[in-house]
């Protein structure tokens, strides 16, 4: 398909996103129409917060200030992608900021581990060993959503968020890569390893 | 297992996980499918990955506080409101065009006076500096033969003795004689 015919029809699936309709209408002066958009996204936001940052109020806080980037923007919005994929995109360079500068302050909080060889740190590597000393036992829904979380914990930064856009917003690995800023087989990589680590914690728990 | 087989295992693990999420082409698809057809162990890792990934929705799914909506909406058109008369200040409206365009008439005139006044200013003074050295110019020119012969003068030794020497004529004298030819003190 020639390049120009292949860009006239993304353009075409993006404007038939309902919610680049929205932006597009917030551009034009329709603060209603922007008002839509935080009620469609707030929840979707700060579910992607809580997890990726692990404090609520951080979430709520993040989820705040991606709305008030879009809301700034909208002057110049020019829909090049869906419209979740912008926001998101908006949101990955968010948490990426807050946990460099937490990082920078120092705070204690129990950080993700790096795939590879180095593995898991040694409090993580503890839990999982306490809990696989007990295979035989049943866990209440509490103790496992605890188990899972923990293993979504011993992702890194990178493969948290790709497997957070893949599982909770349905994003494809195109869409994923846009938001991340990533190439499509980084991102495969990045769910491949991602989804191996996760396999590695929870299958005695399966 | 070799780096190889690490490698291999890594690519078919890929493979399933694009599988599962819908990203392969129909090409792709079929020939994990024969591979699940034929292999049991790789059906089961696939059932392990499917598992593990719907063990995902016991995570909790926080929703925004009541007032989330609200206090976001809030903060917006506050700075909405602040930007507005940040912009005031610097882009005005369209509506203020003319009256910006006056402004700055009115100051380009007032630059412009104030550059012509330093002018005149300049010039006033220029003038009155010439002025002044030509009165000055006019009373050397007055008083240059007493200057041409100062040092003869001074030789006199007072004034009053140059006086009485003009009284008596004798200053005219030598002045007619210095008129007609060359300087007596020369000639003499």
């Amino acid at each position: 398909m020639p390049a120009a015919v292949a860009t006239e029809t993304e353009r075409n699936a993006w404007l038939r996103d309902p919610d680049v309709q929205r932006m597009l209408r917030v551009r034009d002066g329709d603060d209603a129409a922007f008002g839509e958009l935080v009620e469609a996204y707030q929840d979707r936001l700060i579910g992607i917060f809580s997890h990726v940052m692990r404090e609520p109020d951080a979430a709520e806080d993040l989820a705040q200030e991606v709305f008030l980037r879009v809301y700034r923007a909208r002057s110049r919005y020019q829909p090049t992608a869906k419209f979740a994929t912008w926001l998101f995109r908006i949101a990955n360079n968010l948490a990426s900021n807050r946990r460099r500068s937490m990082a920078r302050r120092k705070e204690v909080h129990l950080k993700t581990t790096e795939s590879g060889p180095l593995g898991p740190r040694p409090e993580e590597a503890l839990a999982a060993e306490k809990s696989a000393l007990m295979p035989g036992r049943q866990f209440d829904r509490q103790e496992m959503r605890e188990i899972v979380r923990e293993a979504l914990e011993s992702l890194n930064d990178r493969q948290k968020m790709a497997v957070l856009l893949n599982k909770f917003e349905h994003m494809s690995y195109v869409d994923i890569a846009a938001a991340m800023d990533l190439s499509v087989p980084a991102v495969k990589s990045l769910l491949t390893r991602a989804r191996e680590n996760l396999r590695v914690q929870l299958e005695p728990y399966l | 297992m070799s780096t190889s087989d690490s490698q291999q295992t890594e690519d078919l693990v890929a493979y399933l996980v694009a599988y599962l999420d819908g990203e392969l082409n129909d090409d792709e698809a079929s020939r994990v499918e024969e591979t699940l057809t034929d292999q049991a162990p790789v059906r089961q890792d696939v059932e392990k990955l499917t598992r593990v990934w719907e063990l995902l929705d016991l995570l909790p799914e926080p929703k925004a506080s009541a007032s989330f909506t609200e206090r976001t909406l809030s903060a917006i058109r506050t700075q909405h409101a602040q930007t507005d008369a940040d912009e005031a200040d610097t882009r005005p409206m369209a509506g203020q065009r003319t009256q910006v365009w006056k402004a700055r008439a009115r100051r380009g005139a007032l630059r412009i006076a104030g550059f012509l006044g330093l002018a005149v200013v300049g010039a006033a003074g220029f003038n009155g500096t010439f002025r002044r050295d030509t009165a000055q110019m006019d009373l050397l020119l007055n008083d240059l033969p007493v200057i041409e012969r100062l040092d003869q003068y001074r030789e006199a030794g007072s004034l009053e003795f140059l006086e009485a020497l003009n009284d008596s004529g004798l200053l005219h004298g030598n002045a007619d004689a210095n008129n007609s030819g060359e300087d007596n003190s020369n000639a003499n």
